[in-house]
């Protein structure tokens, strides 16, 4: 295969970002200017994708720019195998706030780029079972991370089995139901402490709204708009609007019961056409030490080949 | 009471109307290229979509660029969306289905629905004049109390047995949506509609176009696309 047939066999989607991020009380800002390219190969049964940008960080105290690798690697399958080898993105248990299992994954934005890790990724299909192994290389390679992970779906349920080898084993659990409603249930061991997220899907009217509660035996560095601050005990409630459909609001509410914090956000998205996106939002955080409001707002151009 | 004794004096021939409606839009598998365009004031958003369905189940893949590569799969009451920046693979059921579909008037569940009339009964037949030809408004009250609007209002051409006008009213008599049929086509025998407006009337000066440019019925299914892992190829 040669270079112009891999180009003809490539879809692209180019995008840019302009975001920024200012805190009302500090006047501490952020901006990010950041270009980004996806493409997507497919030959056969050999799959190439990456996901690659430039991203110009320009705040108060420090600016950054680098060239980033979110995401590249081949991918091989069958029918019921497929495995990757390159910078892989794997978020083990259910994607989402609060994963307990995968602790990257942040409020997300139109600027949101997920980053992957180095390694190498299998996943096995069997009608009884699915499992994926997952080892990573960022450290030293001769001492590699490895996460490996069981699932089964019986009828309305998805059950799972979490394990990860790194400086000795991390194993976890996770359920999940589905039925009018949705249950999300995850479990983790770590470092001799328990760390568990559930969380109720529901809809509330016209709106769709999800129920979290996470508790950790720990602080953690948890996913919050602002200061991130370090808790372990979290309950949060999420409304969307299913009905909405070029401008889409999004809410919420978190309360962090080590800090007897109240943590806000309110956030929309509008759709200007398909190539054209914008989002704004404010944060408020009050607790018993201090109030803390940030606003951001953020376009998205996006154009597909 | 009133209901049963309205049911009763239904004539025959409106339950015919009815069922011949219904078999003109069923199919055991089919083959698609579709778009969808979303229009809200002087915002047009356009999505395309290639699929095949079998029963009630379907395979959609996106093809306008900005969502390339997204995929649904419903299999049974669920529905799995395939993200390719996560390269996996997402399960929805119940209330999440409400979610409006790539953000178009129609939900996850309107997409669901295999056969949206086999919940109502016709309790009214009359007849009335658009542009000098003669139409038939079918009444359809929901029986069932699972459907996903209470009732009905649907103008017909009952000499080639297919719908022309729909309105969606709520229980509290409440119209919510109209959908008309603005072409037809003539596959496999049968007249499908090939394109389709659907007008949210909570929301003002917007519509959404269901485009069918090209479809087939009774075709063979790729063997193993529906399942899960077939969604990540």
């Amino acid at each position: 295969m040669n270079f112009f047939t891999l180009v003809f066999l490539t879809s692209l989607k180019a995008s840019l970002d302009i975001f920024g991020h200012v805190d009302i009380k500090t006047r501490d800002y952020q901006y990010l200017l950041k270009p980004e390219l996806i493409g997507n190969f497919k030959l056969n049964s050999m799959r190439g994708y990456f996901d690659i940008g430039y991203p110009v960080m320009a705040g108060k105290f420090a600016s950054r720019r680098e060239f980033k690798i979110y995401q590249a690697y081949i991918k091989f399958q069958g029918d019921f195998w497929e495995s990757k080898l390159g910078k892989i993105l794997f978020i083990p248990g259910f994607p989402g706030l609060f994963n307990p299992f995968y602790t990257n994954f942040n409020i997300e934005t139109i600027a949101t780029s997920l980053e992957g890790e180095q390694g190498f990724f299998l996943r096995a299909s069997t009608p009884v079972l699915t499992s994926v192994t997952f080892i990573t290389f960022n450290k030293l390679p001769s001492e590699p991370d490895m996460t490996f992970q069981l699932t089964k779906s019986i009828g309305r349920f998805d059950l799972g089995f979490y394990s990860n080898w790194s400086n000795g084993l991390t194993p976890g659990i996770f359920a999940g139901y589905y039925g009018k409603f949705t249950s999300k249930a995850q479990l983790l061991k770590q470092d001799g402490t328990f760390k568990s997220l559930v969380q109720i899907e529901f809809k509330l009217q016209k709106l769709l709204t999800s129920a979290w509660f996470y508790y950790s035996g720990s602080r953690e560095i948890l996913p919050t708009t602002g200061s991130p601050l370090p808790t372990g005990k979290i309950m949060a409630l999420e409304f969307r609007f299913p009905e909405k459909i070029f401008e889409i609001p999004y809410i919420l509410i978190s309360y962090d019961f080590d800090n007897k914090g109240l943590i806000t956000l309110f956030d929309i998205r509008f759709f200007i056409k398909n190539t054209i996106s914008t989002e704004s939002g404010i944060s408020l955080l009050k607790n018993s030490q201090s109030t803390q409001t940030s606003i951001y707002a953020g376009l998205k151009l996006v154009k597909g080949f | 009471m009133w209901l049963f004794l309205l049911l009763c004096v239904t004539p025959p021939d409106t339950v015919k109307i009815l069922d011949r409606i219904r078999e003109n839009l069923r199919y055991e598998t089919s083959q698609f290229t579709a778009q969808i365009e979303i229009k809200k004031g002087k915002r047009v958003l356009t999505k395309s979509f290639t699929g095949f369905s079998r029963g009630n189940d379907f395979y959609i893949e996106f093809t306008n660029p900005e969502d390339k590569g997204v995929k649904y799969l419903r299999l049974k009451k669920d529905l799995y969306i395939y993200l390719p920046d996560i390269d996996d693979v997402v399960r929805m059921s119940g209330d999440m289905l409400k979610q409006s579909f790539m953000g178009s008037d129609l939900s996850y569940e309107d997409l669901m629905q295999e056969d949206p009339l086999k919940y109502y009964k016709v309790t009214s037949l009359s007849d009335t004049i658009i542009e000098g030809s003669t139409y038939t408004i079918l009444e359809l009250l929901d029986t069932t109390a699972t459907a996903p609007y209470y009732r009905v209002r649907m103008i017909v051409d009952v000499d080639r047995y297919i719908w022309l006008k729909e309105e969606l009213y709520t229980k509290s008599g409440r119209k919510i949506k109209e959908l008309e049929a603005l072409n037809y086509r003539k596959i496999k025998g049968k007249l499908y509609p090939v394109e389709t407006i659907i007008r949210d009337l909570r929301i003002k000066d917007s519509y959404t176009k269901f485009i069918l440019k090209d479809v087939d019925f009774e075709i063979a299914v790729p063997a193993n696309l529906f399942r899960i892992e077939s969604l990540k190829r």
